[in-house]
């Protein structure tokens, strides 16, 4: 088992060492100069010259990105002489345009992003997850009919389509609901509920189909598997047979499609931000990405990938809990 | 090995018909099969893929598809009819009065539980006893299964035991409460030649032990000669020849029961010598052929004039001299005779 652990430990590092060098040689790839964008386009060819020697900018890629990671873990010194900076542990650079350190802008837009996606991930796992199973529970009813309608609907509906209308109706048009907006959740627990409601409805409702209809057919599935018939067999009530044999046996699946979905949502999470106007990552990537501004952009990057990551380190962790065959090999 | 009668049968089935109502049409899956077997005694039933035997023996727990299924007939179980009888009475039965062995115990046994909390459940549906005597008897039933180190074996999940011990391990499960019939479908099909022997021995056994009532499910004939008392040959949704062992492989009076017996290779016949198959393919229980089911692959069928088998379906009849042995066939018993000792001869060979 620890062996398990500390192999996918290893294959973390390895992916979001790939990553972040990805992403970095990405942008040197791009046709743009940020030495050229920080100097203004008054610039003069010696100026431009002077800010990206000061920045580093002219050094080797690899040399830079190696001080880019080493800074992340041990901070540095950014530039040389007048440009000099001290950009303490974690550094993620310097914004010159914000003229602040990226771990600050960052460190106040990954609550917003993370109070999003993680509560509509919550919300919508058990929605959707324990809607799918009764409806498979009930299957051929009047329950299961309308679970598979719902799915469908809510299916087909965009984010950008769900999200105004919940603002019109609920904010504007029977005004139960306040304008979102983030408040920390140790500061004031019923405003931060109050507003973050309506990010986490829009990304349950469009999220809800797919988790619901995999939920349903794993279980329709799984009940007709041989094993579910010697339950049968041996005397146990249908009630027992579905809520403990059954059930355990789809959750591999269920854990599987969950945990994947944490990664999603972020993603889901950037278009909800920008609708219901959060100051999350989302709307911070957007940003850099059009300024290029190419520190910010890194940063976002990496909190993005190691979210997917460690959501599949999580699914695995759970694996290994739920299914015995895991744990040996 | 022939049957005395002695008192009631453990099981007595009468007429059992299960049809399917599909979009294409009715599947008539069991279409009037009767049968019966007492305690002690194993009943070998007979015949190829969708002959309706698996069939039979699932709705005998009511364990078949339960949508759009008609079941009639009369199914004795000690005394209830489970045709009859509500659900909750059957599920109750289940395990204790009727217990059953599945073909391949790879996919029968649930992957996340261990063997041991899979047979302390089975135990404990049935008595009320904490987990720790229900452990204790689990370990026995391994261990009486032939089951090296119960003790740490019971412990263990189902992909750690190789095929022969898991199948061990299902026999313990459904053994574990003592039930008066097992079924068991095809227990030995997924299992190499030697285990399988093992198998069979172990469940005669057993059954000397419990003195329970056995139904064995196989298309191998082999089994049969090995374990059972008497036979019942399926085709098509009915039976078309029923008998003892001996006077079945035999004696055996119906077309379809040489056809089998010509289709298994002997170890002593001539190597050069062609197995004869039987031509064709089982047929579709959505529209079974007119008549004898049997006719459109039946080498003696008398098809043309005044031929019964593709008009008449035929009837299990008494053969003459041969107590409890009865075939459905047109053919005249004369006919019959000389074709069964010349399939005989052949297969003696």
């Amino acid at each position: 088992m620890l062996r398990f652990v500390v192999r996918r430990l290893l294959l973390i590092v390895l992916t979001l060492t790939v990553v972040s060098f990805g992403t970095f040689m990405l942008f040197f790839a791009a046709p743009s100069d940020p030495a050229r964008i920080l100097c203004g386009t008054r610039c003069q060819p010696a100026q431009i010259e002077a800010v990206r020697d000061g920045l580093g900018l002219d050094r080797p890629i690899m040399t830079q990105y190696v001080e880019y990671m080493g800074g992340i873990f041990a901070g540095r010194t950014l530039g040389e002489g007048d440009w000099a900076k001290d950009c303490s542990a974690p550094c993620f650079g310097y914004s010159y345009t914000q003229n602040q350190e990226v771990s600050e802008i960052v460190a106040r837009a990954l609550p917003v992003s993370a109070s999003v996606a993680i509560g509509a991930w919550i919300i919508q796992t058990l929605i959707s997850v324990s809607s799918g199973v009764i409806a498979a529970r009930k299957r051929g009813t009047a329950v299961d009919r309308g679970t598979i309608a719902a799915t469908l609907i809510g299916g087909a509906l965009p984010i950008y389509f769900v999200g105004p209308m919940l603002l019109l109706i609920f904010r504007y048009q029977l005004e139960i609901l306040p304008q979102p907006s983030y408040t920390p959740l140790l500061d004031d627990p019923l405003a931060f509920a109050g507003g973050m409601i309506m990010p986490w409805a829009t990304l349950a409702i469009v999220g809800f189909a797919f988790d619901a209809r995999l939920s349903r057919s794993q279980m329709l599935e799984t009940l007709d598997e041989d094993f579910i018939r010697t339950s049968r067999a041996k005397g146990l009530k249908d009630r027992v047979v579905f809520w403990r044999h059954a059930l355990r046996a789809s959750a591999t699946p269920l854990a599987t499609s969950a945990g994947l979905g944490l990664g999603g949502l972020l993603g889901g999470a950037v278009v909800t931000e920008s609708i219901f106007g959060l100051n999350g990552l989302g709307k911070l990537s957007l940003d850099a990405i059009t300024a290029r501004n190419l520190p910010i952009v890194m940063a976002t990057v990496l909190i993005a990938a190691t979210f997917v990551v460690f959501g599949t380190f999580i699914v695995d962790m759970l694996y290994a809990a739920i299914d015995p065959r895991v744990r040996l090999s | 090995m022939s049957t005395v009668t002695t008192g009631t049968p453990y099981l007595e089935v009468e007429d059992l018909k299960v049809h399917f109502k599909t979009e294409d049409g009715i599947v008539k899956a069991v279409d009037g099969v009767s049968f019966s077997v007492e305690r002690g005694k194993t009943l070998g039933i007979v015949g190829e893929s969708g002959s309706g035997k698996s069939v039979t023996s699932l709705t005998l727990l009511g364990l078949h598809n339960m949508r759009a299924t008609t079941v009639t007939g009369r199914a004795s179980v000690g005394g209830t009819d489970v045709v009859a009888a509500p659900h909750s009475t059957v599920q109750k039965m289940r395990g204790k009065d009727m217990a059953m062995i599945f073909q391949d115990p790879l996919t029968a046994l649930h992957p996340y539980y261990s063997i041991g909390r899979q047979i302390v459940e089975a135990y404990r549906i049935h008595h009320k006893v904490s987990k720790e005597v229900a452990l204790k008897r689990a370990v026995e039933m391994l261990d009486r299964v032939g089951i090296p180190e119960p003790q740490r074996r019971v412990k263990q999940y189902p992909h750690e035991f190789s095929g022969g011990m898991r199948q061990r391990a299902m026999i313990a499960m459904a053994l574990v409460n003592d039930p008066d019939l097992i079924i068991a479908d095809e227990p030995t099909t997924a299992l190499d030649v030697t285990v399988q022997a093992q198998i069979l021995d172990l469940l005669g056994d057993l059954q000397k032990e419990f003195n329970s009532a056995i139904i064995m499910i196989t298309h191998d004939l082999g089994v049969i000669t090995q374990i059972a008392d008497d036979v019942l040959v399926m085709y098509g949704g009915r039976a078309v020849e029923k008998g003892t062992v001996e006077q079945v492989l035999r004696k055996p009076h119906h077309p379809y029961t040489w056809g089998l017996l010509n289709s298994v290779p002997s170890l002593h016949g001539d190597a050069s010598e062609d197995l004869k198959p039987i031509p064709g393919n089982p047929p579709s229980l959505l529209n079974v052929p007119s008549g004898c089911a049997f006719h459109p692959r039946c080498a003696h069928a008398m098809l043309g004039g005044d031929g019964p088998c593709a008009k008449i379906r035929p009837e299990l009849e008494v053969v003459q001299g041969l107590k409890n042995h009865t075939v459905a066939c047109h053919l005249s018993e004369a006919v019959r005779a000389t074709i069964s000792d010349e399939v005989i001869e052949k297969v003696d060979a």
